[in-house]
């Protein structure tokens, strides 16, 4: 056991470890009470029980690691088929879970493990095996006999309500102490419980029991505190449906919506304001120059008009001379001049208001802007997962394919950290198995071809992924044979795809194209991995249904590598929005590759169909209205001078341009499916609300640029493929620098508890060595191919692949099977440790250990 | 089906008669009814934006709260002139098998409680296809109603 070693860092690992068997075996018991034959179960029981009390020893917790042990014990003599998994037997199994949930807890608080429970699991233990005994027993003697083993039911009925007494207790009393031995006693005395059974006051009963011998001391736990319970880690997190998430990300679709129509609104809102401003400006102005001129007219109009000077006199009544009173009294005009200067500024200062009110109002709103945006960001963000995930899927098929066909291969997954939509995730899973299968089953030579070409004998198909923008780029390569373009053709012709006077017009990358042709498949024999002919056609279409663009790189002998570009997420894109007649479409920016102008005049034919010439490139031309069947009669509307918009769009090699009535501008458009109803709607792949509620739908451009090839040659997909590259050696670069950095020894670790692996790992680097992980035999034999190890640490037990065949594996391969291997078992037994010397293990070491018993092992077999 | 579910009722030893509710709709003069259950809600008419290459009596989609639903005519399907636009109407939303699709209806009517004795079969008499989306007939005090099926309707008609 680990002496003088801060655990504090791995305890959590462990805690979240153990709590991970906890709902394992929680669910699988119950799986088990309605299934109880299914092996399966019961392996995966043991393996967690197994697993759970090894982890425990290792770090430390002798309690939780016996009280495992019981269940494990249990499950053995179930999976040895001693015993069947009987309703008391799974009760067993959920006490002892509820108990080591309670371990955990007080692990978790720093608290120091509770011995009595042990005892207490012990002797509940004792009591079942014991009964079982009784019970075949009883069963081999007379039937009759069974009345015992009624009783015997009884008495573990009374231990599982003692303990649960344990339990429940703590809601009635304050007072922390109870004592579980007596609790037991309890049921070792019948006629005692019974008695104590038609107690009123419990409680009272077990603290006055609480007196004799011995008593244990129980710190009370809070009541239902069970391994149904969840730990506080797994408090911290939720899983959630990912249609929820969907509806989240369309509500916040609709709060971006109806962003872009307030601030549409408050633009149009600022516009008018400016007009007023201007207005205003224009009104002082106006209104100070006529109050200006007016002072400028009156003066020689008082004076010198003798209409005026009349008019006054009479009004005035005698008040000649005073001419300001005059202004005042006299003048109409004056009055209300000087009222429309007043309202002049009463207007001007009440902009003021209105403005800083305004400017106010569109602080806000971008706030909300800001707001609404990194909103969409996170839920967008919420969906991604790392890429790694889906890698874990190719691991074991890779081994079940390469197997099948007699082949070795390795495969290397390089960036598993780069993130893509769950959805994008789901849709690119297949595409990326197929292509998979076929590199290894078309793409890599049996070893003995590779061997006689100079190449390793074991193959190498990697896949890697990176964030390139808002795409993820996923190359998947082979060293393997390459595409041969004449095998290719030959098969086409064999199929009838091509006709063989065709076979020498066809380019090597045109033939390469092929390969994407519903029904393909140059497989010698047909197979049930890849063969089939259901492939390529298939992985191109779900690539084009994301907006994703697939690409080939071929070199006859040296490999193939499949590169596949897909928007990081389905949720929101980038778009332009195009018109045509009274509709507004919307095209994905990246297929779009430019936008230029054509007009009537520039549009030729080849063969019936229209082409216009972009830079002496000459490309097929499609009118959206006309495609989308819009107005067809408003054709003639093309004037021959006028320039109409034009879309390049870009699939793979293929550019089609798309000619449109109008181009209305870049959008950032949040994508919706058009529903089950419209599912199978040509021409578009979903559509999309505008800033003003409008529907606007998704052209597909796959789908278009398809209709575009129907006009023309039937064979040509829209697939790039180069030849030649030596892109290839790629992953064996990336392998070696790893194999380059080494200096230190290196050790991989192969143990399913991540508990083990962390702690043995901690020492191992405190102690100057180089560690890698593994968490089955399987990923062990996957790293070791790949990296170079000198020593191998393993378990026995595991999923997947255990440590004995991991042994024989290692053992099998020559070049492997010089690693020494140290076995870091909890399996005591002789015959276990007899068995992996036998195998080819250097040392055996039990769990728990001694660090410097293992170290010393490593250092002696590192010499 | 609805028809058994009423069959089932019947059985108990209630000596009334359990009803359905049917929600009634005009297509011209002719009342129309559909069971309530298959109904989400029922929208006035509002701007219906055209599928282009889609078949003629989907009318187009709405947005309605931020969703795209499809909206359809089905009076073709009734051997009825084609809807003609009119404020007046209505979309009945229908929630069929995780679909929602609109129909657009002239004029919405009441709903009526409708008990199993009261509908009777249909008579063929326009031809097969109508009948085929007819549950049965049910004689109001003042006209005749047709009940129709909903999830016939949308799942004979859906692009496929």
């Amino acid at each position: 056991m680990a002496k003088g070693f801060d655990k504090s860092a791995i305890i959590e690992f462990f805690l979240i470890e153990a709590g991970d068997h906890i709902t394992n075996l929680n669910s699988n018991l119950l799986a088990l009470e309605n299934n109880p034959q299914n092996i399966e179960l019961i392996d995966s029981l043991f393996r967690d029980a197994h697993t759970l009390k090894g982890s425990s020893a290792m770090m430390g917790f002798g309690v939780v690691s016996d009280v495992a042990h019981r269940a494990e014990d249990i499950l053995e003599s179930v999976r040895s088929g001693k015993i069947v998994p009987d309703r008391e037997t799974i009760n067993f199994v959920f006490e002892v879970l509820d108990i080591v949930k309670v371990l955990l807890d007080d692990i978790a608080s720093g608290r120091s493990e509770d011995g009595s429970l042990r005892d207490a699991i012990n002797k509940k233990y004792d009591i079942l095996v014991n009964r079982r005994a009784e019970k075949e027993q009883a069963e081999a003697e007379i039937p009759v006999e069974g009345v015992s083993a009624e009783a015997e039911d009884e008495s573990i009925d009374k231990v599982y309500q003692s303990l649960d007494k344990i339990f429940v207790e703590k809601e009635e009393g304050e007072s922390d102490v109870i004592n579980v031995e007596e609790a037991i006693k309890e049921v070792e005395d019948e006629s005692e419980v019974k008695e104590e059974n038609k107690a009123e006051d419990e409680e009272a009963e077990v603290s006055s029991a609480a007196g004799p011998a011995r008593p244990l001391e129980v710190e009370r736990r809070p009541p239902g505190r069970r391994s149904a319970d969840v730990s506080d880690i797994e408090k911290r997190t939720i899983r959630v449906q990912i249609d929820q998430l969907s509806n989240l990300m369309n509500l916040a679709g609709e709060l971006v919506v109806n962003r872009n129509r307030v601030v549409g609104q408050l633009e149009s809102v600022r516009d008018i304001r400016d007009e007023l401003e201007k207005s205003k400006a224009r009104l002082l102005k106006v209104v100070k120059d006529f109050e200006s001129k007016y002072e400028f007219n009156l003066s020689p109009m008082s004076f010198s008009s003798d209409v005026a000077e009349k008019k006054k006199a009479q009004g005035a009544g005698g008040f000649e001379g005073f001419f300001e009173l005059e202004f005042d009294r006299y003048d109409d005009f004056n009055i209300l001049s000087r009222k429309l200067v007043e309202i002049t500024n009463d207007m001007s200062e009440i902009m003021v208001e209105l403005s800083g009110f305004f400017y106010k109002i569109e602080e806000g709103a971008s706030q909300i802007s800001k707001i609404t945006t990194s909103l969409q960001e996170e839920i967008t963000f919420v969906r991604m997962v790392e890429i790694e995930k889906l890698f874990q899927r190719f691991t074991r098929l890779v081994r079940d394919v390469s197997q099948s066909q007699n082949k070795k291969v390795r495969i290397d997954f390089i960036g598993g950290d780069t993130k893509i939509d769950k959805a994008v995730f789901e849709l690119i899973a297949d595409p990326l198995i197929h292509i998979i299968r076929n590199a290894i089953s078309h793409g890599i030579e049996a070893p003995y071809n590779r061997k006689l070409n100079g190449k390793d004998e074991t193959g190498l198909v990697y896949v890697k992924a990176h964030q390139e923008g808002n795409n993820v780029v996923i190359e998947i390569g082979d060293d393997g044979n390459g595409i041969n373009p004449e095998d290719v053709k030959e098969a086409a012709i064999g199929k009838k795809f091509i006709a063989r006077a065709e076979k020498d017009t066809l380019t090597d990358e045109e033939a390469i194209n092929l390969i994407f042709l519903p029904g393909f498949s140059t497989s010698k024999e047909i197979n049930a991995i890849s063969g089939r002919g259901v492939g390529m056609d298939v992985v191109k279409t779900n690539i084009m249904k994301l907006n994703g663009q697939i690409e080939v790189q071929t070199e006859v002998g040296a490999g193939t590598k499949f590169i596949i570009k897909l928007p990081s997420t389905l949720a929101v894109s980038q778009a332009l929005i195009v018109k045509s007649g009274d509709q507004e479409f919307a095209i994905p920016l990246n297929l779009i590759d430019e936008t230029t102008r054509f007009s009537k005049k520039e549009i030729d034919y080849v063969a019936g169909s229209e082409v216009v010439n972009l830079r002496g490139r000459v490309l097929p031309l499609l009118r959206l209205e006309k495609v989308l069947n819009l107005h067809a009669s408003r054709e003639k509307s093309l004037h021959p001078v006028d320039l109409n918009p034009t879309l390049i769009l870009k699939l793979a090699e293929k550019k089609i341009a798309l000619m449109v009535d109008d181009i209305a501008g870049q959008e950032e458009i949040v994508v919706k499916g058009a529903g089950a109803y419209l599912k199978n709607l040509k021409f578009f792949s979903g559509a999309t609300i505008s800033g003003d509620g409008d529907v606007r739908f998704i052209i597909d451009t796959a789908a278009l640029v398809s209709e575009s090839l129907l006009t023309g040659k039937k064979a040509v997909d829209v697939k790039t493929s180069l030849r030649a590259e030596k892109k290839t050696a790629d992953a064996g670069v990336s392998v070696k620098k790893q194999d380059i950095s080494l200096e230190k020894p290196r050790i991989i670790i192969v143990d399913d508890s991540i508990s083990i692996r962390k702690y043995v790992s901690h020492f191992l680097i405190r102690a100057g060595y180089e560690v890698e992980v593994a968490s089955d035999g399987f990923e062990a034999l996957n790293k070791v191919g790949q990296i170079k190890v000198d020593l191998i640490i393993t378990d026995l037990e595991m999923p997947i692949m255990h440590g004995y065949e991991l042994i024989a594996e290692l053992k099998r391969n020559p070049e492997l099977s010089d690693i020494p291997i140290i076995v870091l078992t909890s399996r005591a037994g002789e015959k276990h440790r007899q068995k992996a010397f036998e195998m080819g293990a250097q040392e055996y070491v039990v769990k728990p250990f001694e660090e410097e018993v293992l170290l010393e092992g490593v250092k002696k077999l590192l010499k | 089906m609805p028809d058994e579910e009423v069959l089932e009722q019947n059985t108990d030893e209630e000596p009334i008669e359990p009803s359905v509710q049917y929600c009634t709709f005009k297509f011209e003069n002719e009342l129309y009814g559909i069971e309530i259950s298959y109904i989400q809600e029922i929208i006035n008419i509002q701007k219906i934006f055209k599928v282009p290459t889609s078949p003629e009596y989907i009318l187009g989609v709405i947005n309605l709260r931020g969703n795209i639903v499809p909206v359809i005519d089905i009076k073709p399907i009734l051997k009825k002139p084609s809807w003609k636009a009119d404020v007046n109407s209505n979309i009945i939303l229908i929630n069929s098998g995780n679909m929602i699709v609109g129909i657009v209806v002239d004029q919405i009517g009441d709903v009526v409680f409708l008990t199993r004795s009261v509908i009777e079969p249909v008579e063929i008499r326009r031809g097969e296809d109508m009948a085929r989306y007819l549950i049965g007939i049910s004689k109001l005090p003042d006209k005749v109603l047709a009940l129709l099926d909903p999830k016939k309707i949308i799942d004979d008609t859906k692009l496929e």
